[in-house]
């Protein structure tokens, strides 16, 4: 669980681009590249073990037509890995480091391959035999380093499983060396140097199978825990237990030596298989990285979208919340209070106004990059520049109140609509397709709205209070509770016509039903024509308790999985 | 399922050398002789298998009966002429014999919000929103990338690209399906396009084991 959430925070933290772009090649193409790159360093042991068993005459005809497939598969390979090969599937390397190191194993090739030839072509002298057992693990050594310097190009080297198969690669090597080691000890070639190599090399097979089947911290193995593996490594250990005593009785008996060198081909192919098992989970699990930061991305994009949509509701709430307090403040009513108040809704509309034209991290806003918007933003801001002054002045009480709270009072509305029209942009320039994303934006939008109709009614009471063209005001009032309620019922019950789908889950009824008692108990002052100093305390202190309540509402129709 | 089609399933069991136990101590398996199957998601085994208490009922949203329509219509079994409509047993089947071989990908169409509640084990995310947008849409060429599909001078190529099995909430949510027409639109062959009907909500009256993804952000 602690990998997979490694897994996890990697997606998150790395942009989708860098994993692709960690080469040049693709995640694909890069993984044709180890597999073969790992393969060849089994060659150089398997062309080794089946000269020398030309050389001891086993089967030598079938030897030697082995020995030519694998000379020219090694040949083949290296110079696709430089230069390319469609068909084998193979793009050439793009890493200068790595195409640096295939060029010089091309040179320990060409003087190897010389050897090789040599014994194929039947012109083979025990000096060739001696030059095959000294060239072959310079080019083994050659080989590995350009292997480990690709795999670590792919940024696999940090996970324990990139060395999982890394190492299981290896022992498919491994399994042709002991094979190597017996014929050049039969072979009396160095056999005191290869009998040590032999004892190495099963040695070296056997600690890394362990540590594949269960764990090795030297190695830097977790051993597997999956079971198609785990069988497969199970499989390789008993074949294995079932060869090493072979050993000694091979070197004395060429038949027991056949049947040991075609035991140990048995256990490169069960090892091969093991990798290539290793293989697709590792594979498996790139595709759910790559799938997973790709999603990330667009879905931090799609809450972008959402929360926009969200802020730029919030600016009409702000446009009514700031008349309200300003009225409040004339009115005398906690002055203290909602000039502060007053101050922090202005400074807010201001930073939100600005972010959405040039950006706010601290808002988590990117400038908006639609030409349409940036030229409308500049019209609301037109509006909202002497606006915010007559604010500013009524919050600070300067010189001119009186006049600053009427030219509030006469233009609010004009910043609402302003306002307003700016969200339908942000939604006519949203990428929601379907039909529960565009519902789920009507949902955002009028669940917002309804903030502003909190505010607005609320203002509006306070100006008939104040007697400002209060037969007017009653019937703004008037539509402003209507359309609250019609709101209300459309947010609870559904309305296919605005395509608002009813509610299924339990959390959004739920806090529907609580805004929907709050507003039954205010809706009754709002309508009453004369209204006491208790009652207007009761929408004063209610008022900002059904605005959270409804914020609640709107935030829970963004989130929710199951509307 | 036939009795022939049944024992061709556990024979293929057999030969890809799934873990799976043929002992019968179990009351609950997912067919007789096949209690459970092992998937490996991101190298964690995870068991596939039928809760095993007899009186286990859900009490989740896929108790729910009735969605208000629109979106919520009820799909017909083939919604896509062409897209072969699959069970829950030939998802089990999928899982061993194309997901295990990475020639398949169990693909779940929801929005990330979904998933993250629970999905099939070895399911990975590709909601269907993201599909859309046309060409234009920069997730395409990556999405189709990782799908196995080869970018060529004269378009995409599809023959190594892997069999997509999508699934969603089940028969009453459009999300699997707008997935499948997108995919289609962008020129994804149906023949490699297979549809889960039953989706999450079967999954789980099955009883089926449901894991929550950590992968997902």
């Amino acid at each position: 669980m602690k990998r997979m959430m490694i897994i996890f925070l990697i997606a998150t933290l790395l942009p989708f681009n860098f994993l692709m772009a960690a080469e040049k090649l693709t995640t694909k193409e890069l993984a044709v590249s180890i597999n073969l790159a790992g393969k060849q360093r089994m060659l150089t042991q398997k062309m080794t073990k089946e000269a020398l068993l030309v050389k001891a005459g086993i089967d030598k005809k079938e030897n030697l037509e082995k020995l030519k497939k694998s000379r020219a598969l090694f040949d083949k390979t290296i110079k696709g890995l430089i230069h390319g090969d469609a068909s084998l599937k193979l793009k050439p390397c793009v890493n200068k480091q790595v195409q640096k190191e295939l060029h010089e194993v091309l040179k320990y090739w060409q003087k190897f391959d010389k050897e090789i030839a040599k014994v194929i072509d039947g012109s083979a002298t025990k000096k060739t035999y001696e030059n095959i057992q000294k060239q072959n693990l310079v080019l083994l050594e050659k080989m590995h380093k350009t292997v480990v310097d690709y795999v670590s190009q792919t940024k696999q080297s940090s996970s324990k499983r990139a060395q999982a198969i890394n190492l299981a690669g290896k022992e498919r090597m491994l399994t042709q060396r002991m094979a190597k080691d017996l014929l050049l000890i039969s072979q009396k070639i160095a056999p005191k140097q290869n009998a040590k190599d032999l004892v190495r090399t099963s040695k070296e097979f056997e600690t890394i199978l362990h540590g594949l089947q269960k764990g090795d911290a030297k190695l830097g193995l977790e051993g597997t825990k999956l079971p198609a593996i785990k069988k497969q490594l199970k499989k390789a250990d008993k074949l294995y237990k079932k060869i090493k005593p072979q050993f000694k009785k091979a070197l004395r008996d060429p038949n027991v030596m056949k049947e040991t060198i075609s035991k140990l081909d048995e256990l490169l192919a069960v090892m091969n298989k093991a990798v290539k098992k290793y293989e697709k989970s590792i594979q498996r699990e790139k595709q759910a990285m790559q799938l997973s930061s790709l999603v990330n991305n667009f879905m931090q994009k799609k809450n972008k979208e959402n929360h926009l949509i969200n802020l730029a509701g919030k600016q009409r709430m702000l446009t009514q919340m700031m008349t309200k307090e300003a009225l409040l403040v004339s009115l005398n009513i906690d002055p203290k209070k909602h000039r502060k108040l007053l101050e922090k809704s202005r400074k807010l509309y201001a930073k939100t106004l600005h972010a959405f034209a040039q950006g706010d991290a601290s808002l988590d806003i990117a400038p908006v990059p639609n030409a349409e918007v940036i030229a409308y933003i500049k019209e609301v801001q037109k509006i909202w520049q002497p606006f915010s002054k007559s604010i500013e002045k009524i919050a600070k009480q300067t010189k001119g109140t009186k006049k600053a709270l009427s030219y509030v009072v006469t233009n609010n509305e004009k910043l609402l609509q302003k306002s307003d029209r700016l969200v339908q942009l942000f939604k006519k320039n949203s990428e929601k397709k379907s039909f529960m994303e565009k519902a789920r934006l009507n949902i955002v939008d009028i669940a917002g709205r309804q903030r502003m109709l909190t505010q607005k009614m609320t203002k509006e009471k306070l100006l008939i209070l104040a007697k400002v063209a209060p037969k007017k005001n009653t019937k703004k009032l008037h539509e402003s509770v209507t359309q609250f309620d019609t709101a209300l019922k459309v947010l609870q019950n559904g309305n296919a016509s605005l395509k608002i789908p009813k509610p299924s889950n339990q959390e959004v009824t739920a806090q529907l039903m609580k805004v929907s008692a709050l507003w039954q108990k205010l809706q009754p002052f709002y309508l009453k024509e004369k209204l006491g100093k208790k009652d207007l305390e009761v929408i004063i202190k209610g008022n900002p308790v059904l605005l959270k309540e409804m914020n609640k509402a709107v935030h829970l129709s963004e989130v929710v999985a199951d509307y | 399922m036939g009795k022939s089609k049944r024992n061709l399933l556990l024979k293929s069991v057999m030969l890809l050398g799934i873990a799976v136990s043929v002992a019968g101590a179990r009351e609950v398996n997912i067919i007789e002789g096949l209690p459970y199957v092992d998937v490996d998601v991101n190298g964690e085994n995870i068991r596939i298998e039928r809760i095993q208490d007899v009186k286990h009922k859900l009490k989740n949203s896929y108790t729910k009966t009735s969605r208000p329509t629109p979106p919520f219509n009820i799909q017909p079994f083939t919604p896509i002429e062409g897209i072969k409509t699959v069970t829950e047993l030939d998802v089990i089947y999928f899982i061993i014999d194309k997901l295990s071989e990475n020639e398949g990908m169990l693909i779940d169409a929801r929005m990330p919000k979904w998933y993250q509640k629970g999905t099939i084990p070895g399911a990975l995310n590709v909601p269907f929103s993201i599909f859309a947008g046309g060409e234009k849409n920069p997730y395409v060429d990556q999405i189709f990338t990782i799908f196995g599909a080869e970018l060529e001078e004269d378009g995409w190529h599809f023959d190594d690209a892997q069999t997509l099995l999508v699934f969603d909430n089940g028969p009453w949510c459009q999300q699997g399906v707008t997935a499948m027409k997108h995919l289609i639109k962008l020129g994804y062959p149906k023949e490699k396009i297979l549809y889960y009907r039953g989706g999450m909500q079967f999954w789980e009256i099955l009883g089926l084991t449901v894991m929550k993804p950590k992968v997902q952000g």
